[in-house]
């Protein structure tokens, strides 16, 4: 063996056991800290796992304790297993590829209560699609249910701007006539050629009778009948700036009413005067939980379509190297770099709607090269319990297309609505008792999302939390308590840069009737007392401005139509003069 | 991989320091990594040889810097002969086999320039060394007193750091 060195071979021995050693100690952390960054770059909140393990020799990747917070309610884990486990195929390890053959995801829950807030410190800006969901269903950030009793004592003559407008109205008015004033000498001016002319056509009657007179007689009336359409002209030149000045002092004081009515919404709203519209109550009662959920549906529906797209494009061929050419050769195994070819789910879902749920399910088809995979993603997921609920999700991701595509479909019936909270802390209350069904459709194409979802709830029980006082509180809370069931139904539609979701629900009507029926007398005496009040402020300068703009009509108008007569008259006078038949006698002599 | 060490073991190698054959190896094994292209597994692998086998490293390494400009050179012609190796129907068996195992793969043998190179450098190997074998010899017994004699090498010989250096490294 004197040809080989053996120390060369003792350090390769060496540098091997090194690494392995590295492998050892570090490459399980390392994966750890990957895994968490990137499921919290994902899930946009904390993500923990307790534990990881990997076994080289095994192939097999464990997680246990694994725990992803819920972004929108940090002190809750949207989900949490309690272990997960892979095992990787060695064969196509060693060609670089991680095929997943088998894998299990045991004790699964949801929206368990953590000790710590699961918030990031950097978390990333909410995405459009939540901010347009949340804007189209949640309700409208009013607090505007306790009705003040002393509501018309409270109004600040300085902060109605219906007032203001009228003294607009008023100067405008007065800065009108002091304006037209000012053209006195153009309508003097006007009235003296109307009498010039009326003085021609008079003496167009006397002279001669010949051919020579009527014909100059007859120029004479053509004249006059020029000069006084020149001077209706003119009138109708100032009758024409004179409605438009009045209109501009018209419209200021339409503008007026206008925002002496929205004072008084205002004020009335101020107020504390509470909406009586039963889709408003419903989105009170429901939208926010609902556009909570469905923003969450929605996010991880397009960010598994976003992952297949990204995945999709991020395949370019590699580049030749020193100008070879790589001839490929038809492999047994062709597999991308990353397949997780099935995992089993199986588990308890605790805490799901008042119950748990026995799991069982199937992941196939996640890969990091649909192309080559060729076959969709798929989740087949059924839960059901001896104590009634049962729920079925089967989520298709089209992966393999372009544009990849991604279809949910859900059922799920017999929840226990226990426990469940609806409202806000104004009108609302929380469930006692009650079974809710689910059903939906949600479907994204490229940018294009449709769907819908429908939830019905029976056997309602609500203690209600109402912050109404007096009546209104009492028979709001009974009309809360009477409602034994009601349903909702969101329909999805549109591209996420133009999103249409239309929400509608019974669950209002009975809150809305309520409220009609026990706040409509005290909402009617406050608007009343309002309105006097606002009548005595207005009062006089409401009068002072109408009859204002009301009286410059009388004095733009009203000597331009006499002066407009006239002219009228007179050019009609004018079209007599230069009418009269001619003596044809006269003006060819025998 | 003290550089001036295995320049020094070079030179010393052939002023009669070492056994000629293991300059002559470690050329025509120097030649051939020089022809390959590098950055696959087969580069690594010739490279590892140099560590495992009693070759002149100076020599192996002055080799392979002489003829990875003649691999680019030699490309034309080594892509011919590797791609006809690769389409050949007598070979796609062992191809597809070899493509199909774990690993081998990462030497990249598909590519048409790497396995032509790697076959001219396979098939230069032996008359190289027989060539650098010839030459070692012949250098030996010619050129090496009259550069022994040469005033510079007296001086650098001569000097207290080349002394201080040796003594240091042996």
């Amino acid at each position: 063996m004197s040809w080989l060195k053996k120390g060369p071979v003792f350090a390769l021995l060496g540098g091997a056991l090194v690494c392995w050693a590295l492998v050892f100690f570090l490459f399980d952390p390392l994966l750890k800290r990957a895994l968490i960054a990137g499921g919290q770059a994902a899930a946009g909140a904390k993500v923990e796992i307790a534990s990881l393990k990997t076994k080289w020799l095994k192939g097999s990747l464990e997680l246990r304790g694994l725990a992803v917070a819920d972004r929108e309610a940090p002190m809750t884990n949207l989900v949490e297993f309690s272990r997960a486990a892979f095992r990787l195929d060695m064969s196509a390890a060693v060609r670089g590829a991680g095929v997943v053959r088998e894998a299990a995801i045991e004790g699964v829950r949801l929206g368990t209560p953590r000790k710590s807030s699961g918030a990031l410190r950097n978390p990333p800006p909410p995405s459009k699609l939540e901010t347009a969901v949340r804007a189209k269903i949640s309700p409208a950030a009013t607090k505007a249910v306790e009705v003040k009793a002393n509501a018309a004592g409270e109004v600040d003559a300085a902060k109605l701007q219906g007032l203001a407008k009228y003294e607009e109205a008023k100067a405008k008015a007065k800065e009108i006539e002091e304006r037209w004033k000012g053209k006195a000498a153009e309508a003097k001016a006007i009235e003296a050629d109307a009498k010039r002319i009326a003085d021609e056509l008079k003496a167009l009657g006397g002279g001669g009778s010949g051919p020579a007179d009527v014909l100059k007689k007859a120029q004479a009336a053509a004249k006059a009948q020029q000069d006084i359409k020149a001077l209706l002209a003119r009138v109708e030149a100032q009758k024409k700036d004179a409605q438009k000045d009045l209109a501009e002092a018209q419209a200021l004081l339409r503008e007026a009413e206008e925002l002496r009515k929205k004072d008084l919404n205002g004020l009335l709203a101020a107020a504390g005067l509470p909406t009586l519209d039963s889709q408003d109550l419903a989105r009170r009662l429901l939208g926010a939980q609902t556009a909570s959920r469905l923003a969450t549906a929605l996010k991880w529906t397009r960010w598994a379509r976003e992952q297949a797209a990204a995945k999709k494009a991020a395949n370019p061929p590699p580049p030749p190297r020193r100008s070879g050419v790589d001839i490929s050769f038809p492999r047994k195994h062709a597999y991308p770099s990353l397949l997780l070819e099935g995992a089993k789910l199986t588990g308890t879902l605790d805490g799901v709607m008042g119950g748990s749920l026995d799991l069982a399910g199937l992941l196939t088809g996640v890969t990091s090269d649909p192309k080559l995979y060729g076959k969709p993603a798929s989740l087949e997921l059924g839960g059901k319990s001896a104590a009634g609920p049962a729920a079925r999700l089967a989520a298709r991701l089209d992966q393999q297309l372009d544009p990849v595509g991604v279809t949910l479909d859900f059922a799920g019936s017999g929840f226990s609505l226990a426990g469940a909270t609806l409202g806000d802390g104004e009108i609302g209350g929380a469930l006692k008792d009650g079974r809710a069904a689910v059903r939906g459709r949600l479907s994204s194409r490229g940018e294009e999302w449709t769907g819908e979802v429908v939830v019905d709830a029976s056997g309602v029980v609500l203690e209600p939390k109402v912050a109404l006082t007096g009546l209104a509180g009492t028979m709001v809370a009974d009309a809360l308590k009477s409602l034994t069931g009601f349903s909702v139904k969101i329909g999805i539609s549109g591209t996420e840069d133009d999103l249409k979701l239309s929400f509608s629900s019974n669950a209002g009507d009975a809150v809305a009737a309520a409220m009609k029926k026990a706040l409509a007398g005290q909402v009617e005496a406050q608007k009343k007392a309002l309105e006097a009040k606002l009548a005595a402020l207005y009062g006089d300068k409401t009068k002072d401005a109408e009859s204002a703009v009301g009286g410059l009509a009388g004095k733009l108008l009203g000597p331009l139509d006499a002066q407009k007569a006239a002219l009228d008259r007179q050019l009609k006078d004018a079209l007599g003069a230069g009418a009269q038949p001619l003596r044809l006698d006269r003006l060819f002599k025998r | 991989m003290n550089p001036v060490r295995f320049l020094r073991d070079l030179v010393s190698a052939l002023h009669g320091g070492s056994d000629p054959r293991h300059l002559a190896a470690g050329f025509a094994l120097g030649a051939t990594l020089g022809l390959v292209p590098k950055g696959n597994l087969l580069a690594v692998l010739l490279i590892l040889l140099f560590f495992f086998f009693r070759v002149n490293k100076g020599m192996a390494l002055a080799a392979a810097a002489i003829f990875t400009p003649l691999g680019y050179a030699l490309d034309g012609v080594a892509h011919a002969l590797g791609l006809a190796l690769l389409k050949a129907g007598a070979l796609k068996g062992l191809w597809t086999a070899l493509y199909d195992l774990p690993v081998v793969p990462l030497t990249r043998f598909n590519n048409s320039v790497v396995l032509g190179n790697l076959v001219l450098g396979l098939a230069l190997y032996y008359p190289l060394y027989l060539l650098a074998l010839r030459l070692v010899a012949l250098y030996q017994a010619t050129l090496a007193p009259k550069v022994e004699s040469l005033a510079l090498v007296k001086a650098v010989k001569g000097a207290y750091w080349y002394r201080t250096y040796q003594e240091w490294t042996s």
